[in-house]
């Protein structure tokens, strides 16, 4: 199949996701899920820095404009990710590596290492999303608290879906 | 782009990344602080088209909690009706100076199509908007206690900022000893409010009702909002209570604007006395 074609489907099949599901599922103040973040980790390990924001705007801008909520909240911290997920895609791979692989996955990592990646790049999301929500320091463990367990339920949510829909089979 | 020298690259896609993120950063400053302006109307109203949508999907699951709500409030507002016609009796056969009220509440019902509980900031959507008389700053009230003020309107919808919105303060008042406070959200759950700045020398026990009232012009008086849990919080030389609410904002449908007649006069008299006072 051809790539963008591959891209754009995830998009939908993502963006759908989030809206009809996991934006009215209201698990309380203190868990947001927000799985589709994943969509930006799937994308192969040498994918332009550039387009891999552009893709992550235009997620985050779809996301907000359909959504509810502050409008603009999920794209600032989509962005900050696409920005940051080679600088940590470097950082869990061990040097030379990271020119052999395809798209990052449990296959060609190793479940730590793609854990410790997904954990990476969700981290980044959260702080931007989080902090840019409330904006102060006023609740500061609120928000931290917010921020935690967003946090755990997210890596486990996208781990689950990576090797639910994702993952090649050997 | 991989003709470039790396640096180069480095650069475009760094002033790639600011340029993105820019636009996201003043689309989050714009939108919290509430501001009207030409894009967010014309994203709006795109919005609301879908939300409308998908609200009529949703709305089903709350068909019975609703129904059982509306058909508690039309016992309570043909309980109110027969006292006021009683009291019309009363009044009318002594009649000798009519003292007709010019200036009153009055409500137009709406249905909610948009709605959250679980953000810092909630807002809701209502299906009703200028064409149908609702202006900005008129307050909303449900089945069970206030809901919000109106803050923007367009012409078939209008945004409320929620009771359930760290940045809104409201008036409320003991219904016991009538003396007012200040009425907000702590962020943290979606059933528990706090009534600050209430006097030490007021006596308050839990289970005292908290009920609206019309110094604001917003909300007609005594709207039961909800019951002082125990534990009051001495801050300074107030008191701090915490608040439970009656309205359960998860399952709200169906609220109502109240539009007061005589608001535009008694701002104007406001104004003017605060223009003396300086």
């Amino acid at each position: 199949m051809n790539d963008n074609l591959k891209y754009v489907l995830r998009f939908l099949f993502f963006l759908a996701f989030q809206l009809l599901l996991f934006q009215n599922l209201n698990l309380g103040t203190y868990l947001a899920p927000m799985p589709y973040i994943l969509f930006l980790l799937l994308f192969p390990c040498t994918y332009p820095t550039a387009l891999l924001m552009l893709w992550a705007f235009a997620f985050g801008l779809t996301l907000d404009v359909l959504g509810t909520g502050i409008l603009g909240l999920h794209t600032a911290s989509f962005v900050v990710t696409g920005a940051l997920r080679s600088t940590i895609l470097k950082t869990v791979t061990v040097k030379g590596d990271l020119d052999n692989l395809m798209v990052p996955g449990f296959n060609q990592l190793g479940f730590g290492r793609y854990s410790f990646f997904v954990m990476f790049c969700v981290i980044a999301h959260h702080l931007v999303f989080f902090t840019l929500e409330s904006l102060s320091f006023f609740l500061f463990w609120h928000t931290f608290a917010r921020f935690v367990c967003s946090l755990l339920l997210n890596v486990f949510l996208i781990l689950l879906f990576k090797i639910t829909f994702f993952e090649r089979r050997r | 782009m991989s003709g470039l020298p790396p640096l180069l690259r480095k650069l475009l896609v760094l002033l790639l990344f600011l340029a993105l993120q820019s636009v996201a950063v003043v689309l989050v400053v714009n939108n919290s602080y509430f501001q009207q302006n030409a894009i967010m109307r014309v994203v709006r109203s795109w919005q609301t088209k879908w939300w409308e949508k998908t609200s009529s999907w949703t709305a089903f699951t709350n068909l019975r909690k609703t129904n059982n709500d509306l058909f508690l409030e039309n016992t309570r507002l043909r309980a109110e009706l027969a006292r006021l016609s009683e009291l019309e009796l009363f009044l009318t056969a002594q009649d000798s100076l009519r003292m007709a009220p010019t200036d009153s509440f009055s409500f137009i019902p709406a249905r909610v199509i948009r709605n959250s509980v679980n953000r810092q900031r909630n807002t809701l959507i209502i299906d009703k908007g200028s064409a149908d008389g609702i202006s900005p700053d008129m307050g909303v009230i449900s089945a069970r206690g206030i809901v919000g003020v109106v803050s923007h309107v367009s012409e078939h919808y209008a945004m409320i900022i929620s009771l359930l919105n760290t940045e809104q303060r409201f008036t409320a008042e003991l219904k016991k000893t009538g003396t007012f406070g200040t009425l907000r959200w702590n962020g943290i759950h979606y059933r528990k409010v706090t009534l600050s700045e209430i006097p030490l020398h007021i006596e308050v026990n839990p289970g005292d009702t908290v009920v609206s009232n019309d110094f604001s012009l917003v909300f007609p008086r005594s709207v039961p909002i909800g019951l002082v849990l125990s534990g009051s919080l001495k801050q300074g030389s107030f008191l701090e209570l915490d608040v439970e609410l009656f309205s359960d904002f998860k399952t709200l449908r169906y609220v109502n604007v109240v539009s007061f007649s005589g608001a535009d006069d008694l701002r104007k008299v406001t104004d003017m006395d605060m223009e003396e006072a300086l």
